[in-house]
């Protein structure tokens, strides 16, 4: 718990003690829960940290958030610290662990219009029908595979376009969505079962929707 | 990428990976991910680059310490 002293120091007194401090004396107070060594620390290394995530994210906002995540994550694993390790490599590490998560979702979640152009690519094209007819019904029936996509829930539509379309394998999802293997595992298994069961009922109401939609094939790894 | 060649880049590009060909800076965000030398060496690149005139990051602060006393 963030505690002030009891008895604190008048305003001036006290920053200049804590400047005078090392890191890694403001961390070990801060492993006894002292708020104002977290907040020196805080003030101390926030702008370089942010500057460290912003060349990789590249935006100022997700930069923030980063640094944010970084800090928190390192107030609540403080236990985990070393005394011995130098604080701010430790503090880098995490926080470009956070970056490089942030960069590589961003880098893994396709935008609508190239989702449903990987959708043709990778199931839609397999279906051969003549000329213009084919065409229509490949647009048709990529328009009905990416409505249920967009259905499905956030963290199922994630895990089955990391999975299919950006071919990641399970353990790279879970880092990527931070989450476990078997979560994801179990999240694959829900989004393939309510995209085949949406795309059955969808076949159904419209007997004469012809292309056989099925939910998406992994491409396979080139 | 190894090391090498991601030393190599850093040094001809600067850590900004926006000025880094699509590919490579994948291959160097996959190299950094899992070798900590590699974010070393990153992180030195962005204490040797110019900085912008600092942000004011005091509500920034106010925010970290907040959560943290929340989450705590």
């Amino acid at each position: 718990m963030l505690s002030q002293p009891n008895t604190p120091a008048p305003q001036t007194a006290a920053a200049a003690a804590l400047a005078a401090l090392s890191d890694e004396d403001l961390f070990q107070a801060c492993r006894a829960g002292d708020e104002r060594a977290f907040r020196a620390l805080v003030t101390r290394h926030a702008e370089f940290v942010r500057r460290l995530a912003i060349n990789v994210v590249r935006d100022e906002q997700e930069a923030e958030d980063v640094v944010q995540e970084a800090f928190v994550s390192a107030w609540r694993n403080r236990e985990a610290w070393r005394p011995e390790a130098k604080f701010t490599t430790w503090l880098y590490r995490i926080a470009m662990n956070k970056a490089i998560d942030r960069y590589r979702a961003r880098r893994a979640t396709p935008q609508p219009a190239e989702v449903i152009a990987r959708i043709q690519d990778a199931e839609i094209s397999a279906v051969e029908l003549p000329g213009q007819l084919a065409a229509l019904e490949r647009q048709e029936a990529s328009t009905v595979i990416a409505g249920a996509m967009e259905a499905l829930p956030e963290t199922q539509r994630t895990a089955l376009r990391l999975f299919y379309f950006e071919d990641l394998e399970v353990a790279e999802i879970a880092k990527v969505m931070l989450a476990s293997e078997q979560s994801v595992r179990s999240l694959l298994k829900r989004g393939r079962q309510t995209l085949k069961t949406r795309l059955q009922k969808q076949k159904t109401l419209r007997p004469h929707g012809s292309p056989g939609v099925s939910p998406p094939a992994r491409r396979p790894r080139s | 990428m190894d090391l090498q060649e991601f030393r190599r880049l850093l040094a001809a590009l600067g850590p900004d990976l926006a000025d880094w060909p699509a590919d490579a800076a994948d291959e160097a965000v996959a190299l950094m991910a899992g070798e900590p030398r590699a974010q070393d060496l990153f992180a030195r690149a962005v204490a040797e680059t110019a900085r912008d005139p600092a942000a004011d990051i005091s509500a920034l602060v106010d925010r970290i310490v907040e959560q943290a006393r929340r989450g705590d």
